[in-house]
């Protein structure tokens, strides 16, 4: 499975939502629990499933959900 | 995680969410919220403030007071709210009217320091500002008649004198240390403080402060930590509901010493100094005698012959406990769940209130599933580490400790002599007479307080009404005129047992109605309600009323008492029971008293 198709599925997961579709342009406006909370938790899961830390920087300045995979990716190289 | 939601929300989990971590821990609370409406359970009133982001604190705390039976209603503080929220009357906290306040400090709360160097009159003076701040919030809170839990502050590890720091007092590591000592030597009763210095040290520090999460979202620790933080606060509130644990129960062969008494024979045990894992089994012996010299009763369930388990406490001289320290000795080849029970009945407290170690993970097991409100203790495979299992397990989170709590072993003990006696008296008036019993029944002071609300808040048996008090209510009641509080205690030829049974009265016109009865199991078939309701029927007659009142309140605990009015004379009228003062004729007891 790719990256993006993992990620779809951890987020489908933790928004309990089996119909989300992973795509670059998503931001936390498109999803409705997708609050600066969940946000939180999201990160966190992220990062502990591939055993990855982003920096601080990285994390405040994300976009949408197109960079959140890039920077998944290239803290896992 | 299905299934563990249906036992939460059927009321059949009684473990500790021990295992889940935080992210575990949130999707559990966002699904148990999913089906809100089929939560049941005690409802309770909890306030949560902090100066730093607290939501995923307040979720935790809720999910952990759901899977331990409350039906949670929560007032969650503004961010940066402590001050003005405490501080201001009209705020919706004081609507709120909780029964407990959380409040989570955070060293950054704290904004000025005296300057280096300063002398020791000033940093007296900061500390005593201080101290004195945090006094004012909470004698606000206390006008609400609510509890306090605040964390104490956690010291950064972050030392600008480097080890200067803590060899000069004018440091800040300093003044924060001495501030929480300052803070604990200033409470209030009804304040109690949690350690999250000590947590977090036991953590680490470099892990538990959390720097990303700080200057991204101000989380006050690394959320990793949220269960342990919140175990702390739920526990608190688990003890001063009355949910206290009173007793261990001890497994023998590998678990008070190495090897198995049957084959090895009480010389051939480990517990040599010398070895290693010897001394690590003396060790643990030791922290169970500390445990029990704080009031914890010690018993002994083995599947042994009992003339060989005993041996080893008699012939072994190694052996730091001694059988005079177990309270109840069952040795032999029935299964444990039963043995456990047995226990339990013996010393009159509930299965609930017993905390069970055994190295046998099978036993474990079996108890788990036949007893499951007993806290099974998980051992680790190596008995190095037996001592910090139990510790950790955090069973025995009193909120207070009283000298009735430090004798309460050897009533135990004394029980089991007088059993015996009572066994050799063929009538039982007759070994009622011989008991030499000797009562008082007096009002409570200030000094009785945490003694009365210790025993008002545990008692679930012999309970007519099941009120629960906080010590702060206890004092306003001591103000209020319409009020009696009064306190039985009880000696006999044995031993003396302090305080076992709370009354309040509350004179309304002529009607003396008990608003509260209850009564330690303890001292139960010794005629003791019969010798208060005596003393009751004078005190209500010189304060001018007419007629007793009392009500039963059924909870699931307190059949015992059901028919209590009615046996002593009391005539039902609706659901409450009714005695006319004047036709009373003192009942005969066996116990001398002065009226």
């Amino acid at each position: 499975m790719d990256l993006r198709a993992e990620l779809q599925a951890l987020f489908q997961d933790f928004f309990e939502d089996e119909d989300l579709i992973l795509e670059d342009h998503l931001t936390a406006e498109d999803i409705e629990d997708w609050d600066s909370l969940a946000h939180i938790g999201l990160i966190a899961t992220i990062e502990k499933k591939y055993n990855i830390k982003f920096a601080t920087a990285e994390i405040s300045r994300l976009k949408n959900v197109g960079e959140l995979i890039s920077l998944t990716k290239k803290a896992l190289e | 995680m299905n299934e563990l939601i249906n036992e939460i929300i059927e009321g059949r989990y009684h473990n500790d969410l021990r295992h889940y971590d935080y992210l575990e821990l949130l999707s559990l609370h966002k699904k148990l919220w999913k089906r809100k409406h089929d939560l049941k359970g005690q409802p309770i009133k909890i306030a949560i403030i902090g100066s730093k982001s607290i939501q995923l604190f307040v979720k935790t705390i809720e999910v952990l007071l759901i899977s331990r039976g409350y039906l949670p209603e929560i007032y969650e503080g503004e961010y940066n709210g402590i001050i003005s929220e405490i501080i201001n009357d009209d705020s919706d906290l004081y609507k709120f009217s909780p029964q407990y306040t959380i409040i989570l400090t955070h060293h950054t709360d704290i904004h000025t320091y005296p300057p280096l160097l300063s002398s020791h009159t000033e940093l007296k003076s900061w500390i005593s500002d201080h101290t004195r701040y945090y006094q004012q919030l909470h004698e606000k809170l206390e006008s609400l008649n609510c509890c306090v839990i605040q964390s104490l502050f956690v010291v950064p590890d972050i030392q600008v004198l480097n080890q200067l720091e803590s060899n000069v007092l004018y440091s800040e590591n300093m003044l924060l240390k001495m501030l929480n000592i300052e803070l604990v030597m200033n409470k209030k009763p009804f304040v109690h403080y949690i350690d999250l210095d000590t947590l977090a040290s036991s953590i680490g520090k470099r892990k538990w402060f959390d720097h990303k999460g700080y200057y991204l979202h101000k989380a006050p620790f690394d959320y990793e930590y949220l269960p342990d933080v919140a175990h702390l606060f739920v526990n608190r509130i688990d003890s001063l509901e009355g949910r206290i644990k009173k007793c261990i129960v001890l497994d023998l062969d590998n678990t008070l010493w190495g090897g198995v008494i049957g084959d090895e024979g009480a010389q051939g045990i480990n517990i040599n100094q010398s070895d290693p894992i010897g001394e690590a089994y003396l060790d643990f012996q030791k922290y169970l005698l500390q445990l029990k010299d704080r009031g914890i009763v010690l018993t002994i369930c083995s599947k042994n012959d009992e003339d060989n388990a005993k041996s080893a406490f008699i012939e072994n001289e190694n052996m730091i406990l001694k059988l005079d320290d177990i309270a109840v000795f069952k040795a032999n080849w029935d299964d444990k769940a039963s043995n456990i029970q047995l226990i339990a009945d013996e010393l009159n407290i509930g299965v609930n209130s017993l905390v069970f170690v055994d190295d046998n993970p099978a036993e474990r097991q079996i108890v788990r599933q036949f007893l499951p409100t007993v806290c099974v203790i998980e051992l680790d495979d190596d008995p190095v580490n037996y001592k910090q299992n139990v510790n950790d397990a955090l069973c025995f989170d009193w909120p207070t400790l009283t000298r009735e709590d430090l004798n309460r072993v050897d009533t135990y003990k004394d029980n089991a002599r007088r059993l015996s006696m009572s066994q050799s008296f063929v009538n039982y008036d007759d070994y009622l007479k011989s008991l030499e019993m000797e009562a008082s029944l007096k009002e409570v002071t200030h000094d009785d307080i945490s003694r009365y609300v210790q025993l008002t808040n545990k008692s679930n048996q012999f309970n007519l009404r099941t009120m629960r008090l906080q010590e702060n209510q206890v004092l306003s009641m001591l103000k209020d005129d319409h009020y009696k509080l009064l306190y039985v205690t009880l000696k006999d030829c044995f031993s003396s047992f302090g305080i076992i049974s709370c009354l309040i009265l509350k004179k309304d016109g002529d009607i003396c109605f008990i608003e509260n009865w209850l009564m330690s199991c303890r001292v139960l078939k010794r005629d003791v309600e019969v010798y208060v309701l005596n003393q009751l029927v004078l005190i209500a007659s010189k304060w001018g009323c007419t007629q007793l009142v009392g009500e039963y309140i059924p909870t699931t605990k307190n059949k015992m008492v059901e028919n209590f009015y009615p046996s002593l004379g009391f005539v039902q009228n609706g659901h409450l029971y009714e005695l006319n003062l004047d036709h009373y004729e003192s009942k005969k007891t066996y116990i001398k008293g002065d009226v």
